[in-house]
């Protein structure tokens, strides 16, 4: 066995994955996963939570949580990876082979300043001073042009910063092959759309191949020459990125780009998958997506489809695609928006904001500083309306939600509200506490139903969104992600408010379960008549919800109207950066 | 991993009954025991563990008194089971008084934080520059010493920890969006308090319980061996360790029993205590 790190170094690096499969003990969680890199190629693993696409990745670069295993074949350049004793993975690993993980602030180590990060991983031999040009010379790669820059600790530098020292510091040892895992996602959409930019220039200009792994399509679409699509542990499309977004030809990844929210229309109705990712033991033998297709028939039962070749570089996993191939890649109805918030007048307000603000005080040691996160913002919410509010972190957005709920007084301003104000909040796995029944849950908020409401039951409220009567029996902890969302917007319905606040409401969710959560919004706005306040940082998800927008930059309003009107044709220059941001969706719209 | 802990379990799966492991086992067998003779103590005696008989001296473990006697001819194993009624009672009574007492100062400070959270926070901080076991010594032999004067300062003296702990985990609670949600709802604060934030604190409460009790069983063990505990005479294994000096090559096994049941007593409780924040915090929102 020849030592892999003393091995002469070709430059350009081929990395062949052969029927890789990863398990637990004898239960699987990626099953025979197979495709090739070729030398300056970028790959792109697509897939929701549970799919084992991070696995894959991590069994790559040979760094699996203990407990797991690989099987099957990993080649780098023809050399079999699987199995390599730990020591010798380690002098591949940063020279051969880079990972850059998801979340830029834990991912760097707080007590290192971003220079000494980057230093860490350059050659013992240079001396200080060559140490110190490097690690400057390095910062400029990633953007980073301020040598101050090299002295600080991550909690000084932005989240989009972090990611760039983690990118420097993990090219440091100049691999050829980089393992980026979401490394965008924490990041706000004008930064992501910067740092994948900087990824793709690095790329090119170094020749190195990328393993881009990501949830979202849109990434893929504007990053990559061929996605993998993976579905509870199995690959179940391999397609150019072009081909994918155009003519998919697997329900999965179909029903994916349908489910995907767009920024240039609003979709009529809004569809996601039904149902929930199985993990990969359950569906062993048979089609991995069969429980969820409208198009299964008796045979995607009885035995596995395996990826069949259908096109230049296109292969399909399913066993009906000749079949069903007409009705994969059917754009869904887009419905006209950009009049809508003109045309509907709302006599009664239900909140009214006027010149509100926020400061807070923050004291040290020496001196107490303020920072305003709200300047004097007025806003106005009609009966019935549902007004979208926009903004990166930071905005202020999440201060406004908190005033208007209660939960922070405002420094200045009035807020007049006429009814009742429930929430619905980001993380779906806190909101609902884990010691109680979704029973327990609903039947406390409705002792605090509005007096005069007709009146609902546990029952009824779970119908309305969706749930079978029986959840009310399960403890949180049963529930996937989008049904703890649709638990809690039947918390808030539950007590019957005049305005409903939703605070990223499905920022933590995947696509398919993204669209259900808002298609059940929209319902509760247009069925029921309440009013929605819409915040998130997603242009393609609020113009789908929202029927007028507010851009919110740095504490104040910069831009107001009509949803549509606002996306198609922005006025405001933040806006218009927003836009651009904006990642390639895949299938242009016809709006 | 979210790729595995994201997975749901399968839809109607019945909730599975967890067998208790090995060591919870080990624990109840040595504690059971020691609460039965708490509760029917000499009732259950082989002998009379007062009855004196000078005329038998320490005598070694032997078929009529199997772990022997003391010099005054007093079984030690009926001592031993009639001293179980100090060493659970008074370590009970501090437990409880502190996990009460700590619990709900501790909830108060952190959901309502601003004056209350500060009166209390440096309250607690003062009680711990106080040197514990030496206030205790003191205050017990300045007012004349007695087991339930030791049991009230061994409350006071041990709920400043409580309060801490119970106040950190009830602090991380309060940021979740589940009890924001209960605030926008417009719950009452008690209701908030006790129903939505306890519930999730309730390992660290249990476990503080425990761990309590452990301490208060130890130090109230040691006090009664400096003297300063039960009065002369009474069978407590603190004191009986400390009587029993003088005779221990007669008898070994006069201070070996009260010391290993003192010892065994304390860790069972300890480990008791580890088992049931693991198993009680599986299932809510505080984990590690």
């Amino acid at each position: 066995m020849t030592d892999l790190s003393t091995a002469p170094v070709s430059t350009a690096t081929d990395l062949c994955v052969e029927n890789l499969s990863i398990g637990l003990g004898s239960r699987p969680l990626v099953r025979d996963v197979s495709f090739t890199i070729k030398p300056g190629e970028t790959i792109c693993l697509v897939g929701e939570s549970g799919s084992g696409k991070s696995l894959t990745a991590r069994a790559i670069a040979g760094l699996l949580p203990a407990g797991l295993s690989a099987t099957g074949s990993v080649r780098l350049d023809g050399r079999e990876l699987i199995g390599r004793p730990e020591r010798e993975l380690r002098g591949l690993r940063g020279r051969r082979v880079s990972l850059l993980m998801q979340d830029p602030f834990t991912m760097l180590n707080p007590m290192l300043t971003a220079g000494a990060t980057i230093a860490e991983s350059l050659p013992r031999s240079l001396s200080r001073t060559a140490k110190r040009a490097e690690v400057l010379r390095r910062l400029a790669e990633v953007g980073i042009t301020d040598p101050a820059a090299a002295d600080r600790y991550p909690f000084q530098l932005s989240g989009g910063m972090c990611q760039r020292v983690a990118m420097a510091a993990a090219l440091a040892k100049d691999p050829d092959l980089l393992i980026a895992d979401e490394p965008t996602t924490a990041l706000d959409a004008s930064v992501q759309s910067e740092v994948l930019s900087l990824l793709m220039r690095l790329r090119d200009a170094r020749g190195m191949s990328l393993l881009l792994i990501t949830h979202d399509l849109r990434v893929a679409f504007s990053t990559c020459d061929r996605v993998l699509v993976m579905y509870a542990g199995s690959v179940v499309e391999e397609a150019p990125a072009a081909a994918l977004a155009a003519t998919p030809a697997h329900p999965y990844s179909a029903g994916l780009l349908t489910a995907m929210p767009s920024v240039h229309a609003r979709r009529a109705k809004l569809v996601g998958i039904p149902g929930r990712v199985p993990s990969a033991a359950d569906v062993a033998g048979r089609c991995v997506f069969e429980a969820r297709c409208r198009h299964a028939v008796e045979e995607c039962r009885t035995a596995a489809p395996p990826l069949v070749r259908i096109g230049e570089g296109h292969a399909s996993a399913c066993a009906r695609y000749e079949d069903i191939r007409a009705v994969l890649n059917v754009a869904p109805p887009v419905e006209n928006d950009t009049g809508v918030a003109a045309a509907t007048t709302h006599e009664k307000a239900v909140a009214v904001v006027t010149g509100l603000g926020k400061d807070y005080r923050t004291r040290g040691l020496r001196k107490s500083a303020t920072s305003t996160a709200l300047h004097e913002v007025s806003l106005s919410i009609g009966a019935g309306e549902s007004v979208g509010l926009v903004g990166e972190s930071g905005s202020g957005k999440s201060t406004l939600a908190r005033c208007l709920l209660g939960l922070t007084k405002p420094t200045r301003g009035t807020i007049a509200i006429d009814g009742v104000v429930q929430c619905v909040f980001q993380d779906p796995y806190t909101s609902l506490n884990p010691s109680h029944t979704i029973g327990f849950a609903l039947r406390e908020a409705l002792t605090k139903r509005v007096p005069g409401s007709d009146p609902v039951d546990v029952r009824e409220l779970l119908e309305l969104v969706g749930l079978p009567s029986a959840y009310a029996e399960r403890r949180p902890v049963a529930l996937s992600g989008g049904e703890r969302q649709r638990v809690a917007i039947a918390r808030a319905l539950a007590v019957n408010p005049a305005l409903l606040i939703c605070d990223e409401p499905v920022a933590a969710l995947d696509v398919s379960v993204q669209a259900q959560v808002l298609e059940l919004l929209r319902r509760v706005n247009r069925e029921l008549g309440t009013s929605l306040l819409f915040i998130t940082h997603d242009l393609a998800v609020v113009r789908q919800v929202t029927d007028r927008l507010v851009v919110l930059y740095k504490g104040r309003f910069v831009e107001e109207g009509p949803t549509g009107q606002v996306l198609d044709k922005p006025t405001h220059e933040y806006t218009q950066m927003l836009l651009n941001s904006v990642l390639f969706e895949g299938t242009e719209s016809n709006a | 991993m979210s790729q595995i802990a994201g997975q749901a379990p399968p839809a109607a799966a019945p909730r599975k009954r967890r067998r208790l492991g090995v060591s919870v086992v080990l624990c109840l067998a040595v504690l059971i025991p020691i609460v039965i003779s708490a509760v029917f103590g000499s009732a259950i005696a082989p002998h009379d563990p007062a009855l004196q008989d000078p005329t038998l001296g320490a005598l070694a473990p032997n078929g009529t008194y199997w772990l022997g006697t003391d010099d005054l001819g007093r079984d030690i194993f009926s001592r031993l089971i009639a001293g179980a009624y100090t060493a659970v009672a008074g370590p009970l009574l501090v437990a409880l008084g502190t996990t009460l007492t700590g619990t709900v100062i501790g909830l108060l400070a952190a959901y309502r934080g601003g004056w209350f959270d500060t009166v209390a926070m440096r309250g607690v901080d003062l009680m711990y520059a106080l040197p514990a076991m030496l206030v205790l010594i003191i205050a017990v032999g300045v007012l004349g010493g007695g087991y339930y004067v030791a049991v009230v300062l061994l409350i006071f003296l041990t709920v400043p920890t409580n309060i801490r702990l119970v106040r950190s985990a009830a602090l991380s609670q309060k940021e979740m969006a589940y009890v924001e949600s209960a605030r926008v709802m417009g719950l009452s604060p008690a209701r908030i308090i006790g129903v939505h934030i306890l519930p999730n604190v309730s390992p660290t409460v249990v476990t503080n319980f425990l761990l309590d009790f452990v301490g208060a069983l130890v130090g109230l063990s040691g006090l009664s061996f400096l003297g300063l505990g039960v009065p002369a005479g009474t069978a407590d294994w603190g004191l009986m360790l400390a009587e029993n000096r003088a005779i221990m090559d007669l008898n070994p096994m006069a201070i070996v029993a009260p010391a290993a049941l003192i010892t065994l007593t304390a860790t069972a409780a300890t480990v008791l205590a580890d088992a049931a924040y693991k198993r009680i915090s599986q299932a809510g929102a505080q984990r590690d």
